[in-house]
């Protein structure tokens, strides 16, 4: 028997969600979640030593969702394992460490991977500069610290969250003084097309007015069809330099202009986080609207790989909403698979009802997306922003032009990483990788969903020597002269 | 390091660009044997073309840890006494010392920087017998020609204040050390293209057919990239030399296996030495970007599709047991990243090197297990294929000396 029936890789929303489904129908639940406290990004809660008044208004609907979907979990019987980081997962395995300590093996049944995004780095001159920050890392240290990162500070990026991430900082008293948004400013046609997706999407529909109105209200001066082509400054950011760009984001000569400012947020969305579901070996493909390399799922979320599902952002970047659906659906099949004939808790009538209710919600918050797609398409020239001298590997401050070089000898990340190092630093590739994808495709022509990503290999995460020796892995047969093995 | 690849010429390194339709030599596999064979047959005026099947380098050449391992190692022992095998360990001893000298002098030769440095390495013992062992093999080693120490108790963490306190010994051998196996083969074929050498990736060997006609004997060559005709044809295929010989008619029983390795975080620069056990399965290093490298024959899942090796939880966690105990402040540091490659070799563990006396005209060259000797079998491989009257090579390594066939 294994150890759980059902392991929750990942305690944000889509994790919650289904954990909450399994453990309820009576099955026995893990949830791994790497940081202290769950909720994952959208509803991260505050640090460690902060109190904070449940009453407290200014908080913010995010936070009181969370705060109730959070209390669900915990009242509905799962293992709940904070500070839990996996380091590695095989066939029903997985690997993890607990505040650090000795790295542990779990089984279980059935696997749902809810392991959310990151931000899309986006590489240009000046990018590494102090000061520069992404919208998420931003973001967390507001939500969990209330720490501010800049006095004058520009938001360049794209999609909802450029709306978003303005606001709520404003909101939290950081001083915004621009907003530079790659896409189009939106036409009568696609407010239209908005008004006509909001069916099902009305709370999103009020949370979009109500960014604007802070957007307004703290006078946040917004740029449409600009990208931030140059950040300058000496040991820190002083100056961003942003043009005009096309359809396609790719910058305008002789546009360029210049703001004062000591801090960048860039927002340019965010793409799955898919190590984990790499290593489970499951297939992947491109979808560029869904923030790229996205794991191959079924209509109930099963990957390729037996016995694991994936959702939410970390299967296709969807939002809360569709993370919380798909995390209903994947526990529903992975009862109904365990338990073909229902459980005490839930009947099969009941599952084959949920599956369809919330499979309905998807395709209602698809709707509204769809109706955005014009104003949000990520466009390739992001990528085409670095110059040769541009640091694309910060781990292993690998510059452009060496990646060209390695190029030459083969058109592959496999190869561009051993004769460069880009990716083979701390974060393991999760911010080069998918620049250099993309340089391979403008300079060897291959179409990005034919370029192989570097061969996944744990750890997930770092994790010391220590806790990861076993000294009971020496057994004969790993210990055997080379010449008696071949005998 | 990557950076010298300018040097050359500011061409591009056009690999993918039309297939030769004619050479005189074909080289099969762009690892460090066959790149060094094409920079020595080039060097001697033979119009040679390499051929990889992928990308150069991407095997066993360029995904082993670049050690230069001259002290008789755990592997090489058929028993825990190393004097059974003495004739065997003093030839492969003495091998060794010339190979390190090769790389040295092609340093020097190819005016790059291969990497090459000899830090130094250490052979450590837990045990009294461990301990027997190194006293053993260290005569073996200086009757070779081989200089190393044995190292005991307060002279022993002197040298080495990192080691755990309770080793009973360690063999100190100065002159082992390491290349770059990431850049090596790149840059020899910079240099080998001086010399007119061609190189053409992505493309895989699918038939080889030895001609006879009123041309003379040539080999036909059929790739995924087109046809070439090739008067001489050399397999370095390294682990997958057995199919290229299937497909000449030639039985070539190699043998191949994953291995483990583990990289840490950077660090401090603490270690100099090269650090190695007896009886463990261990290599350690730490690299000039202060990451710790950590191996020693650790299997990787024996998967040959889609052409690499997944690693096992099991080899992480046992590599690591053994390198926390030998040097204890390993623990606190961190596993950042694992690969795994491939290892090739003959069953009788010795080169293969030579022409086929079956098949005239065809080669065959593996070092069997190394990095360390690829450029050195490369070299003995192409003195006789550009002078019929050199003979260097040993008969131990005959092409076709009649291996037996592995049962796995």
């Amino acid at each position: 028997m294994t150890d759980v029936d059902v392991a929750v890789i990942g305690g944000g929303p889509g994790g919650l969600a289904a954990a909450i489904v399994a453990s309820n129908a009576g099955l026995r639940v893990a949830i791994l979640e790497e940081r202290a406290t769950l909720g994952g990004q959208i509803y991260k809660r505050m640090g460690k030593g902060f109190h904070v008044d449940a009453q407290d208004a200014r908080m913010g609907s995010d936070y009181n969702k969370g705060a109730k979907l959070i209390a669900a979990a915990e009242s509905s019987g799962a293992n709940i394992m904070t500070d839990c980081t996996v380091i590695s997962v095989d066939s029903h395995t997985i690997m993890y460490s607990l505040a650090g300590e000795h790295v542990k093996e779990m089984s279980a049944a059935k696997v749902i991977v809810s392991a959310g995004a990151a931000d899309r780095a986006v590489s240009f001159p000046g990018w590494t500069l102090p000061g520069v920050i992404t919208a998420g890392g931003a973001q967390s240290l507001a939500k969990s610290q209330r720490i501010s990162f800049g006095s004058r500070v520009v938001f360049a990026g794209s999609g909802p969250l450029a709306l978003a991430f303005p606001a709520q900082l404003a909101h939290l008293g950081i001083n915004v003084i621009s907003l530079l948004e790659a896409g189009p400013a939106p036409r009568a046609g696609d407010l239209w097309k908005v008004a006509k997706a909001y069916r099902g999407n009305l709370h999103l529909l009020r949370d979009a007015a109500k960014y604007r109105a802070q957007i307004f209200k703290h006078r946040i001066d917004v740029n449409y069809r600009r990208i931030v082509v140059r950040a300058e400054g000496h040991e820190r950011v002083e100056r961003v330099i942003h043009a005009a760009v096309d359809s396609d984001w790719n910058p305008i000569p002789g546009t360029e202009k210049s703001i004062e400012a000591d801090a960048l947020c860039l927002g340019y969305g965010f793409v799955p986080s898919i190590e984990t579901l790499r290593l489970f070996g499951c297939e992947f493909t491109v979808n560029e609207d869904l923030g790229g390399p996205c794991v191959v799922i079924d209509e109930e979320c099963r990957t390729t790989a037996p016995d694991v599902w994936a959702v939410g952002d970390g299967a296709g970047v969807e939002g809360v909403y569709v993370a919380m659906s798909q995390g209903k659906i994947a526990a529903l099949s992975a009862i109904h698979e365990l338990r073909p004939n229902g459980t005490e808790g839930i009947t099969v009538r009941e599952i084959n009802e949920g599956i369809a209710r919330e499979r309905k919600k998807i395709t209602q918050k698809r709707a509204l997306v769809g109706a955005t797609k014009r104003m949000y398409k990520f466009g390739e020239g992001a990528y085409r922003l670095a110059t040769p001298d541009t640091i694309i590997c910060r781990c292993e401050s690998v510059t452009l032009d060496n990646i060209d070089l390695a190029m030459q000898f083969g058109a592959d990340t496999n190869s561009i990483k051993a004769m460069t190092r880009a990716g083979m630093g701390l974060c393991q590739g999760r911010n080069c990788q998918r620049q250099i994808v993309h340089r391979i495709h403008e300079n060897a022509g291959i179409p990005v969903d034919q370029i192989a990503l570097s061969t996944p290999r744990f750890p997930l995460r770092p994790v010391t020597l220590g806790s990861v020796a076993d000294a009971s892995v020496e057994s004969d047969k790993f210990f055997t002269p080379v010449e008696e093995a071949q005998s | 390091m990557i950076e010298q690849l300018l040097e050359s010429d500011n061409q591009k390194f056009d690999y993918l660009a039309p297939l030769p339709t004619e050479t005189d030599i074909l080289v099969i596999g762009g690892g460090i044997v066959g790149s060094s064979l094409a920079y020595f047959l080039g060097r001697g005026g033979a119009h040679t073309l390499l051929i990889d099947r992928g990308e150069i380098n991407r095997e066993a050449s360029g995904t082993n840890a670049g050690s230069f391992h001259f002290q008789i190692a755990l592997h090489q022992l058929t028993s825990s006494d190393a004097a059974d095998d003495v004739d065997r360990l003093l030839t492969e001893v003495r091998l060794h010392t010339e190979a390190a000298d090769l790389w040295k002098d092609m340093e020097t030769e190819l005016r790059v920087d291969l990497g090459v440095h000899e830090t130094g390495g250490l052979m450590v013992a837990e045990t009294d017998e461990e301990l027997a062992l190194l006293y053993t093999k260290q005569k073996i080693e200086a009757a070779a020609g081989l200089e190393t120490h044995v190292l005991t108790g307060n002279e022993l963490m002197d040298f080495a204040p990192y080691l755990a306190p309770d080793l009973k010994g360690a063999t100190l051998c100065p002159r082992e050390g390491h290349a770059n196996p990431l850049l090596a083969v790149p840059l020899i074929l910079m240099r080998a293209r001086e010399y007119g050498v061609e190189v053409r990736t992505q493309a895989a060997v699918t038939s080889i057919e030895k001609i006879h006609d009123n041309t003379g004997s040539w080999f036909k060559v059929e790739t995924s990239r087109g046809v070439v005709r090739a008067k001489r044809v050399v397999n370095a295929a390294g682990a997958w030399a057995e199919k290229i010989s299937e497909l000449v008619g030639h039985s070539l029983p190699t043998h191949s296996e994953g291995l483990h390795v583990n990289v840490t975080e950077p660090r401090e620069h603490v270690l100099t030495p090269m650090l190695q056990h007896i009886g463990r399965r261990l290599t350690l290093k730490q690299t000039a970007n202060g990451t710790f490298i950590i191996g020693g024959g650790w299997p990787a899942r024996p998967e040959l599709q889609p052409r690499r090796y997944s690693n096992f939880w099991g080899s992480a966690a046992g590599n690591a047991a053994v390198a926390v105990r030998v040097m204890p402040e390993l623990a606190d540091v961190r596993l950042i990243r694992t690969w795994s490659g491939v290892m090739a070799f003959m069953n009788d563990l010795s080169p293969i090197v030579g022409e086929s006396r079956a098949i005239p005209g065809y080669h065959v060259c593996i070092a069997t297990t190394g990095f360390t000797l690829g450029p050195m079998m490369a070299q003995l491989l192409a003195e006789s294929m550009l002078d019929a009257n050199s003979d260097r090579i040993p008969l131990e390594y005959a092409v076709d000396r009649g291996l037996s066939v592995f049962s796995r």
